[in-house]
């Protein structure tokens, strides 16, 4: 056993090292991180990279039938199940985030440790996760962390409908694909987060001077402050059913329109 | 990372007119400092250039003048800009050296650039600022005076140049000459007729 094994995992899964399964199991870890480096040069968002991730995770872990990525915030509100390679990936970790807030993905971002199961059904230390996902014919679990140096950014489950599928290479395997994965992951979420960003301040300083014109407008005709005018916009905007920036476009126009109509006559 | 209450003001101002119940920016910013300081730990703060046709804003999570000195780093993240509209421009900062080389190399990857089209460390020296040199604000201010002149019967275009003329006469800039517009406005308002 690795140094990671959880409580209630399957002791003594791993049997004699066959050299042509290690030359075979190597060469798809290693064809997976090639497609892990490859995914990042087509310009992918963050939900393609992570589609990639658990398509890939599949391939790279022995073993596996199905894996998914969890991205995990505190600021976030917990885990966000975010891809899956498998529509009953996607069902097994809703049950674990959604319904039951317990499962190996969520112990082994908590503990910063890979996690494994060869017998869910009977799992202790899930014990309403595990009999569920049993009933499901899902039998064994292996959850990576996805580590970052100071925190754990999300995590990869990988299922399998065999009892005992992830021995000691397999976890072995899964650690060396999650490192490079975990990096990839974030970096793609760091610029997800940036565009978002970028997205809504382009939208609001689209927005902002034509509001401007019209606080400054009710206030040179009404007194009062910038927020009290702001409020009464806001309250047009609200009863009317009209976007803020739609009202204020409507005063500013009716003010203009006035002092051409001025303009004209004088 | 905290964000300055000058920075978090700005930001207001734009969340309010962003106009969206379940959008805050500052917790959009919040979320992308926590983000890029979990990727990088010299990580010391970001800066949004903006660019309106009324004027550049610098806005910062850069206050502290100490840290600043420390910075040796930046990246400016790869966005891809809109066609049209107001440019934002995202400069990320850290105090060690070459902290933001491996991000950089994704950043680009992921955006299909090559790592000499990601400005690294293009934006230190002369354009830090611990405080900005034009604040949201301030042009918040300009527009609100130009609302206010041309609710008296100028045109915007008219009200620029009045506000232009206006601060040319008193050696001073638009936004001194909006405060001018501004100050006598009566403090209370009275019932709010749109006619």
């Amino acid at each position: 056993m690795t140094g990671t094994d959880p409580p209630g995992a399957v002791p003594g899964a791993m049997g004699p090292l066959d050299p042509d399964r290690d030359a075979s199991d190597t060469a798809d870890l290693q064809e997976s991180l090639r497609e892990l480096a490859a995914l990042v040069t087509g310009s992918l968002g963050l939900q393609d990279v992570l589609q990639h991730v658990a398509t890939f995770a599949v391939r790279a872990i022995p073993g596996a039938d199905g894996a998914g990525v969890t991205l995990l915030s505190a600021e976030r509100g917990g885990g966000q199940v975010l891809a899956a390679s498998h529509p009953f990936v996607a069902e097994i970790d809703e049950i674990q985030y959604a319904t039951l807030n317990e499962g190996p993905c969520i112990t082994a971002a908590l503990e910063r440790r890979t996690v494994r199961s060869g017998s869910l059904g009977g799992e202790k230390m899930w014990p309403r996760f595990g009999p569920r996902v049993g009933r499901l014919g899902v039998h064994s679990a292996l959850s990576l962390p996805l580590l970052l140096a100071e925190r754990a950014v999300g995590a990869i489950n990988v299922y399998s409908r065999e009892k005992d599928a992830f021995d000691d290479r397999a976890a072995e395997l899964g650690e060396l694909f999650a490192a490079p994965a975990a990096v990839a992951v974030h970096n793609a979420q760091i610029l997800a987060q940036a565009q978002e960003l970028t997205a809504q301040l382009q939208s609001a300083l689209s927005s902002r001077p034509i509001i401007d014109q019209a606080i400054g407008i009710l206030r040179g005709r009404n007194g009062g402050s910038a927020d009290e005018a702001f409020g009464k916009l806001r309250a047009i905007s609200q009863a009317d059913h009209v976007k803020l920036v739609d009202v204020a476009q409507h005063i500013v126009d009716e003010a203009v329109r006035r002092a051409r109509a001025r303009h004209a006559q004088s | 990372m905290r964000i300055p209450s000058a920075l978090a003001a700005d930001l207001a101002l734009l969340t309010d007119a962003l106009d969206v119940g379940t959008v805050d920016i500052a917790s959009t910013v919040s979320l992308l400092t926590s983000d890029v300081a979990a990727a990088v730990s010299s990580y010391a703060g970001l800066s949004l250039r903006l660019s309106l046709s009324s004027g550049d804003v610098e806005l910062t999570t850069l206050d502290d003048v100490d840290v600043v000195a420390r910075i040796l780093t930046s990246l400016r993240v790869p966005v891809t800009p809109a066609t049209t509209g107001p440019s934002v421009v995202i400069v990320l900062y850290a105090t060690r050296l070459g902290a933001f080389v491996d991000v950089a190399a994704d950043l680009a990857w992921l955006t299909d650039r090559t790592l000499g089209d990601v400005g690294l460390d293009t934006d230190l020296g002369a354009r830090i600022h611990a405080h900005p040199v034009t604040s949201l604000r301030s042009l918040s201010s300009v527009d609100q005076a130009i609302g206010v002149l041309v609710g008296r019967g100028h045109t915007a275009e008219e009200a620029l140049v009045e506000l232009e003329a206006l601060a040319a006469r008193a050696g001073s800039d638009r936004y001194a000459a909006a405060l001018v517009t501004l100050a006598p406005l009566p403090p209370t308002g009275v019932v709010y007729d749109t006619e």
